[in-house]
């Protein structure tokens, strides 16, 4: 179910910062809804960087990034709205339950009507251990936040979503479960964009996967495409190769 | 948002460790300090008492108006308990002198049976409330930023539609939601040790004032919450924030206004006592020259003789016993002498005035100097609502002074030193008509001359034999104890006066704009560094 108006997209979007180094460098993508877009790159590639931009945590340098058609630097609370993300490392407050650190997160995204089986069915839905719904967050294990993670993302209901390495340390199994979620949510027609180092689940997940490297988009392919290239053999060849002259 | 931003703080820090080692610390400081305020008040009451009733008995037991001196005694400001400022290091009594201008109260404040026994623990609320909630304040406010960032909420929280400015309003109202009840449970709990203690009681304004310490106690932990915020909008870790929020925490609330002090103390100088003292002899030595002259001129000997004299400084002058003309050469002398006491205290008083201003310069700029500090500035709100700063004693002394002129005028108005009863509380129509008359009756008609009796005495051997001769027949009216006391009754009494709500805070109104300068514009500056806040 792919909806071709891109709702994420970054329009020659480059990023340097104070120090020189150039972390993006005129940076196209269109991510319409309903697909997976993954950015692969080494660390420094530029990926968070991308991320971070798209969340206007940081002004780009040039261009500008979009998301459901709204400058996220010229309105950034009004972009905020149509996007979710989720971090390498959730990180939520410890002290609360499961189910308050959705509710919290919950109205910051604008869900302020919701009451406490709606947290419930969202947690269920990201596989999240019933037992789980009301024990204080810190004492979940790494795949646990993650799914409390997603499942803010889930209540948020935005049509884009940012993942930056969300399968980072995560076992098989909690980062098969993972994606899972990601592709109903795709199913759902979200417009996804998730930087990994995971070749592999990139490979499984992406509709489009995109390499990355200092800064630029080395390479792109389509789940198609991949099909009868071997993405490994390319991402290991592009970090390889010489140093991009700028 | 903000509500629920703030709600969130609000519930995380009361689960903190911080959080009830705050309260505790409260828990023991607060109730520790009242009690040893309340006994240090009840002690001051105690030598009010005595001193009062010392001063009373003085004033009714006099016979004649030259010895009739009151004495004001200060009660203690029942808001000493919340801040003593400098209460404890001044005098409570002032004796009202013809010849002085009040200047400095004399007498200890505090009835200890021990001088050298003081108090470990000397910190009253005010103090505790400045050291301990500015801590607080920074210990919940220096990683309000760098802690979310540091646990990564702050990307999740600021990845939704939230604004800076509604973000940065939550912490603060959170913040605020959790010292604010601190700060209350402090003064609830002094002051249901005050109302239940039975040496103490505040009258309605006097409660006032302790609501308007609560809002400026409000307004400093206000400052400090900011400047907790603006260091942590400014540090990329918590621990670089709370060690700069801690040197800020000791230069301001210990630092700043020492080196105030002891700088006003070192650069600014007050005119030597001893000097003062020594023109003030000069100015002694010039009234004595003076009336001697003026005694000289009138006709009135230098000295006389006196049956029954009872001298005093400052003019107190009690005689019975002597014959009409001793007694008018002595009402003449007084008629003279006391007016150019009262003008000389006038001479004396533009001498103390500059001693005075020069200590009260001296004070100020120490002050002055730690305004720079906002604990300088609550302390010296502080001790003004509670009306023991400089400001409020020196009115009181201001008032002491005025007093003085009431009573002068009160004595003016008997037109009493040109009267016999300033001296004597014999009528003179009891007078002896000459000093001969009265040495033939007290020598029971032996003598019917003073130049007999004299002339008599110079030849005997036994001087003693001799004057006893005098004392052969007791007459009326030859000593004090044939008078009752005075009748003082009209005597105008140093009004008590209890501060208004707001009397006396006019001094105070320019400190409390500053204050909220400051939280102004620490919140501002904070606001500021905060749009430029990495939060990733």
């Amino acid at each position: 179910m792919i909806n071709q108006q891109p709702i994420l997209k970054a329009d020659d979007l480059s990023k340097r910062y104070e120090d020189g180094v150039l972390a993006v460098d005129h940076l196209n993508l269109n991510i319409p809804g309903g697909e997976v877009y993954c950015l692969l790159g080494a660390n420094g590639a530029g990926k968070t960087t991308t991320i971070n931009l798209f969340l206007n945590f940081i002004p780009p340098t040039t261009g500008t990034c979009f998301i459901n058609g709204i400058d996220v630097t010229r309105e950034p609370l009004e972009a905020k709205k149509y996007v979710s993300f989720v971090s390498e490392n959730v990180m939520l407050y410890g002290n609360f339950t499961a189910r308050q650190n959705l509710d919290f997160f919950a109205k910051l995204g604008g869900k302020t009507k919701l009451g406490k089986e709606d947290y419930y069915q969202v947690m269920r839905r990201v596989s999240l251990q019933e037992k789980a719904f009301e024990q204080r967050v810190k004492n979940f294990s790494k795949g646990m936040r993650q799914k409390l993670g997603i499942s803010i993302a889930v209540i948020k209901d935005a049509p884009g979503i940012l993942l930056d390495e969300p399968t980072s340390g995560l076992d098989p199994k909690a980062a098969e479960e993972f994606l899972e979620i990601l592709d109903e949510l795709k199913k759902e027609g979200k417009a996804i964009l998730m930087s990994t180092h995971d070749i592999f689940r990139a490979k499984e997940i992406g509709d489009r996967v995109g390499i990355m490297k200092e800064g630029r988009l080395v390479m792109e392919r389509t789940r198609e495409e991949l099909q009868y290239e071997d993405l490994v053999k390319i991402y290991i060849d592009y970090m390889k190769s010489e140093p991009l002259k700028i | 948002m903000i509500f629920k931003i703030a709600l969130k703080d609000f519930l995380t820090n009361l689960l903190s460790s911080r959080f009830v080692i705050g309260l505790l610390l409260c828990l023991v400081l607060i109730p520790f300090s009242i009690l040893i305020s309340v006994n240090n008040y009840q002690s001051r009451v105690a030598q009010y008492r005595i001193d009062r009733e010392a001063a009373d008995k003085a004033v009714k037991e006099v016979r004649v108006y030259s010895k009739l001196r009151p004495e004001v005694v200060f009660p203690p400001e029942p808001l000493s308990v919340f801040s003593m400022g400098i209460s404890n290091q001044v005098g409570s009594h002032v004796k009202i002198w013809l010849g002085d201008k009040p200047m400095l109260a004399a007498g200890k404040a505090e009835a200890g049976d021990n001088p050298f026994l003081g108090a470990f623990f000397s910190v009253d609320f005010t103090e505790i409330t400045a050291i301990v909630f500015s801590l607080l304040a920074l210990i919940f406010s220096y990683d309000v930023l760098t802690r979310e960032k540091e646990d990564g909420t702050l990307r999740l929280q600021m990845s939704n539609s939230l604004g800076r400015s509604t973000f940065l309003a939550g912490k603060v109202l959170g913040i605020l939601l959790t010292l604010l009840p601190v700060l209350i449970f402090s003064f609830l709990l002094a002051s249901i040790f005050i109302v239940f203690s039975s040496h103490i009681s505040f009258t309605a304004s006097e409660w006032g004032r302790i609501v308007l310490l609560f809002a400026i106690s409000l307004l400093y932990l206000g400052v400090f919450v900011f400047i907790g915020l603006l260091v942590s909008s400014h540090s990329r870790t918590s621990v670089t924030s709370l060690v700069l929020c801690l040197f800020l925490w000791v230069g301001l609330v210990f630092l700043i206004p020492n080196l105030a002090a002891n700088f006003a103390a070192s650069f600014v100088r007050v005119q030597s006592r001893d000097n003062l003292d020594r023109v003030l002899a000069d100015i002694d030595h010039e009234l004595t020259e003076r009336t001697h002259q003026a005694y000289k001129a009138a006709g009135i000997p230098e000295s006389s003789s006196c049956w029954t004299c009872m001298e005093d400084s400052d003019g107190g002058f009690e005689t019975y016993g002597n014959p009409r003309p001793g007694f008018e050469q002595f009402r003449r002398g007084a008629e003279i002498s006391e007016p150019l006491r009262i003008e000389y205290a006038d001479r004396r008083w533009t001498m103390q005035k500059a001693y005075l201003d020069s200590l009260s310069h001296q004070a100020n700029v120490s002050e002055e100097l730690s305004l720079v500090s906002p604990t300088g500035i609550f302390r010296a709100i502080a001790s003004a609502l509670c009306t023991t700063d400089l400001r409020s004693r020196e009115n009181l002394m201001d008032r002491t002074r005025q007093y003085r002129e009431a009573f002068i005028r009160y004595l003016e108005g008997k037109n009493i030193f040109s009267s016999f009863r300033w001296i004597t509380p014999a009528s003179p129509d009891s007078f002896y008509p000459s000093e001969d008359a009265l040495i033939e009756k007290r020598t029971g008609g032996e003598f019917k001359s003073a130049h007999a009796f004299w002339t008599w005495a110079g030849q005997q051997k036994d001087q003693y034999a001799a004057f006893q001769k005098l004392f052969k027949v007791k007459l009326p009216g030859d000593g004090p104890e044939d008078f009752p006391y005075l009748d003082v009754s009209d005597m105008p009494r140093f009004p008590d006066r209890p501060p208004g709500l707001f009397s006396g805070l006019e001094g105070s109104v320019l400190n409390v704009g500053l204050l909220l300068v400051e939280v102004v514009l620490l919140f501002y500056l904070g606001y500021v560094a905060f749009l430029g806040f990495d939060v990733r």
